[in-house]
């Protein structure tokens, strides 16, 4: 489903992701972890097609990021940490604005169980201005979620979720990925990692320190130890600081 | 594509429809419908009414402009137009980024949109923008006399104009793009820009010196003579045919009536089709200088918002502190320091001392030169900036609780009075604006010419700094309290005005508080007034003008140093009570 080789980004001389490689199957969930300023949301972006990459290969569902930016993007939905919406549209106006965008036919049918599964149903006729931060979220969300993706990216989901909407928005990723999805999900929340991702890759100064199940990435870094934490391995991974 | 300009003209109908019906919405709170009242008086009186042509006959420029002048401001509009379009090659520095909200980028650029639709949907909304923008220029030029044609001709000309150079500034900046790509920095691009031009002017300028005539006295005798030469050069050769498109775009915005309009319509759709076809057919990456500006743009808009924007550059420094805060200083000079740090970095007391030796060496070097005309003119300069900056001064510089109102809630848990902490926020506008009046007020004293005037002896005038040195800071201080008492007091009209989207109610809110603002003033200074003219009248009877005009000088300062403490105690003790989010509840 996500296919990435040598994937790089240069900002001038500065290297944001070096030489990155990986691969997410139907089903996968990947959490990306990595200090501050690791790469990972200019990875995310990268493999969105929101930014052009300086080198490497991105096949989304088949289709080259490259040569065919339309087919692949058609299979993707990026969910950014920050909800931005338009001032002057209303909930159901995002959603009927995506559907077009996505060319999604008969749309009302999918947005309304969305808005339902996320709360936000009685909120239809609102603008944005009128929502919580909390709310703002869930409604990118559903926009996102609309054309049924078959390969999501999100970048902080949970930031801004009241705890019931941190418990659906799991439910929520781990029952698309079951329904077949390829999900990249870049997260400071080791603990959400540790309950929704099946692998894991570690980010540092933007290049792969580690890449497999959790499983995997527990056995090379535990040294023999039982019942390593994420957040213990994270911190043996990376050297525990930002640089 | 059709699927994605069909939805983003769904987006820009829906939310022009939202928008308009928000803003009619709002007008229930009586803060918006008072300033959309007065709003509207405001462009009915002061814009429209002075729009409308008069019954007997054009006015102004129209009325005395002669027609047959007309194809030499058409090669002089065209010349500055070649110009302007120049500058476009010559100033960026950064790659090319579009215009996106934060929320088209999220919307749009992971969406299945093809590039050239995203090329499409910002044209789509620069239209709206030049629309409008072309509108406001009809109405404004609507007595220039040389814009013969009615107002839909001028309309359509300026948006022909506008949207031509918009599409140029994207050409533009794609080409920069690409030389940047291929390694061609901006100074050599400039070179090379420069050296294009020199090539051109000094083509035009060789073909000028071989095949017209050299300028004789006679052509600079009056500005038609001079009009006439310049067009006479613009007209003909080389000259003219580098202007030929510029010449192309402007004639619609020229003619007089429908049938001149229509036939330069054809060649300035040509240019704005050839520009069309550059931008489209242009591949250059742009997405990440779009997402850069996006955020730099929504950095800005949120700063204005919260009061915290700064003009310049907008990146945040650490500064160096403004003075050393001992644990013995006054908690109000903390405030002080900490708002003179959120300034900008040259407003510091080192700083005014160096300017203050400036203006005095100089000053000195002046009057020792024999510079008489030029000190004149430096002291007239700085006694008119003396003047604005008392009158603006205060408006602009807002390190006060106009900024830290959003953060009433943290400053009302320090341990200190109210009055402590109005006094604390005071200060920092009121120290920047007196030590600049007083730069202008030393400026002034020391290269004004009054030698000729008896009654201006030196002793006169030195009283009379040392006088309007020392009222400065009063008066300033009053329009800084009378504007920090209207943010405890009204805030949701002060909030609702600052930065958020406008509108004819934000405009008419705006011209409310500049009103109030004066009345209050007026009101605040006529117990001064009262009191120093009848202290002057008395005194001088006794003991003569220059004692008088000291008391006089005493009285002002000392009304206005109670109305001050008054209305901080008072202010201080609003601020106490004071309940942002109750306030600011919709």
């Amino acid at each position: 489903m996500i296919e990435v080789a040598g994937l790089s980004k240069l900002y001038g001389d500065f290297a944001a992701v070096s030489d990155l490689s990986f691969t997410v199957r139907a089903g996968e969930v990947l959490g990306l972890v990595g200090p501050n300023g690791a790469g990972k949301t200019t990875t995310l972006r990268s493999v969105a097609g929101i930014i052009p990459p300086s080198a490497g290969r991105v096949q989304i569902a088949g289709r080259e990021l490259a040569t065919d930016p339309i087919g692949a993007k058609r299979a993707l939905a990026f969910f950014p940490d920050e909800p931005r919406l338009f001032d002057y549209l209303t909930v159901s106006q995002h959603l009927a604005f995506v559907a077009r965008i996505y060319d999604v036919a008969n749309h009302e049918a999918i947005a309304q169980p969305l808005l339902e599964e996320f709360e936000i149903a009685d909120k239809a006729d609102q603008l944005p201005g009128a929502l919580s931060r909390g709310m703002k979220q869930k409604l990118a969300i559903a926009c996102g979620l609309l054309h049924s993706p078959q390969v999501m990216f999100f970048d902080e989901p949970l930031t801004g979720l009241d705890p019931l909407g941190i418990r659906r928005m799991k439910a929520s990723i781990v029952r698309r990925a079951r329904a077949g999805a390829a999900i990249v999900l870049s997260s400071h929340l080791l603990h959400l990692l540790e309950e929704v991702c099946s692998h894991v890759l570690i980010l540092k100064r933007g290049t792969k320190i580690a890449d497999g199940t959790i499983a995997e990435v527990s056995a090379q870094f535990s040294n023999g130890e039982a019942g390593v934490s994420l957040e213990e391995i994270f911190i043996r991974a990376t050297g525990g600081s930002e640089h | 594509m059709g699927t994605a300009i069909n939805a983003l003209f769904y987006l820009r109908i829906v939310s022009l429809k939202n928008l308009a019906v928000s803003r009619f919405l709002r007008l229930k709170q009586p803060k918006y419908l008072i300033g959309a009242v007065v709003g509207a008086a405001y462009i009915y009186f002061f814009v429209l009414r002075r729009m409308r042509p008069s019954p007997a006959g054009p006015a102004g420029l129209a009325a005395t402009f002669p027609i047959e002048r007309l194809p030499q401001v058409a090669a002089l509009a065209a010349l500055l137009l070649m110009v302007f379009v120049a500058l476009y090659w010559l100033w960026p520095r950064a790659r090319a980024a579009l215009a996106f909200s934060e929320a088209e980028i999220a919307f749009l650029f992971p969406a299945p949109v093809g590039r050239r639709t995203l090329i499409h949907y910002r044209w789509i909304n620069t239209q709206l923008r030049i629309l409008f923008t072309s509108l406001i220029l009809a109405l404004v030029s609507s007595r220039w006399g040389f814009l013969l044609g009615d107002a839909w001709i001028r309309i359509l000309g300026w948006w022909l104009l506008l949207s031509t150079l918009d599409l140029h500034a994207v050409g533009s900046s794609f080409v920069i793009t690409r030389l940047l790509d291929r390694g061609v920095n901006s100074l050599r691009r400039r070179m090379l820009t420069l050296a294009s031009a020199a090539v051109v002017v000094g083509t035009a300028g060789l073909w000028t010196w071989a095949s017209l005539r050299a300028p004789v006295p006679a052509d600079f005798a009056d500005p038609g003579a001079l009009m006439d030469y310049v067009a006479s050069l613009l007209s003909t050769g080389p000259l003219s045919w580098l202007l030929l498109p510029a010449h192309w775009v402007i004639r619609p915005l020229l003619a007089a009536d429908p049938r001149s309009l229509l036939i330069a319509l054809g060649p300035a759709l040509l240019v704005y089709a050839a520009h069309y076809v550059w931008v489209i057919r242009a591949e250059v990456s742009f997405e990440e200088a779009s997402i850069a500006k996006a955020e730099k743009r929504a950095a800005r808009r949120n700063a204005l918002r919260s009061g915290t924007l700064r003009f310049g550059d907008t990146e945040r420094k650490a500064q160096r502190a403004p003075f050393k805060l001992g644990r013995a200083a006054r908690p109000e000079l903390a405030f002080l320091w900490k708002n003179l740090l959120s300034s900008a970095a040259y407003l510091r007391p080192r700083t005014a001392l160096i300017a203050a030796a400036i203006i005095v060496i100089g000053s000195s070097w002046a009057a020792s030169a024999g510079l008489e005309v030029s000190r004149t003119v430096v002291a007239l300069s700085a006694m008119a900036s003396a003047a604005y900056t008392l009158v603006f001064g205060p408006m602009l510089a807002r390190q006060d609780l106009r900024r830290d109102l959003p953060n009433a809630d943290i400053l009302k848990t320090y341990p200190l009075r109210g009055w402590q902490i109005v006094l604390g926020e005071w200060l920092t506008p009121v120290v920047i604006v007196t030590v600049l009046l007083w730069l202008m007020v030393l400026t002034a004293a020391l290269n004004v010419q009054a030698d000729g005037v008896e009654r201006l002896s030196p002793a006169v005038r030195i009283a009379a700094a040392i006088g309007v040195a020392l009222l400065a800071p009063l008066v300033c201080g009053l329009m800084v309290l009378v504007m920090n008492a209207a943010v405890v007091l009204f805030p949701a009209w002060v909030q609702a005005s600052v930065g958020r989207p406008g509108g004819i109610d934000v405009l008419g809110q705006r011209i409310f508080f500049v009103a109030g603002l004066f009345f209050v003033m007026t009101v605040a200074l006529v117990p001064a007034a009262i009191g120093a003219a009848v202290t002057f009248l008395i005194v001088q009877w006794i003991a003569g003008i220059p004692v008088a005009a000291v008391c006089a000088v005493a009285m002002v300062i000392a009304i206005l140093g109670v109305e001050i403490g008054a209305g901080i105690w008072w202010l201080g003790k609003r601020f106490e009570s004071f309940d942002l989010s109750a306030e600011l509840r919709p």
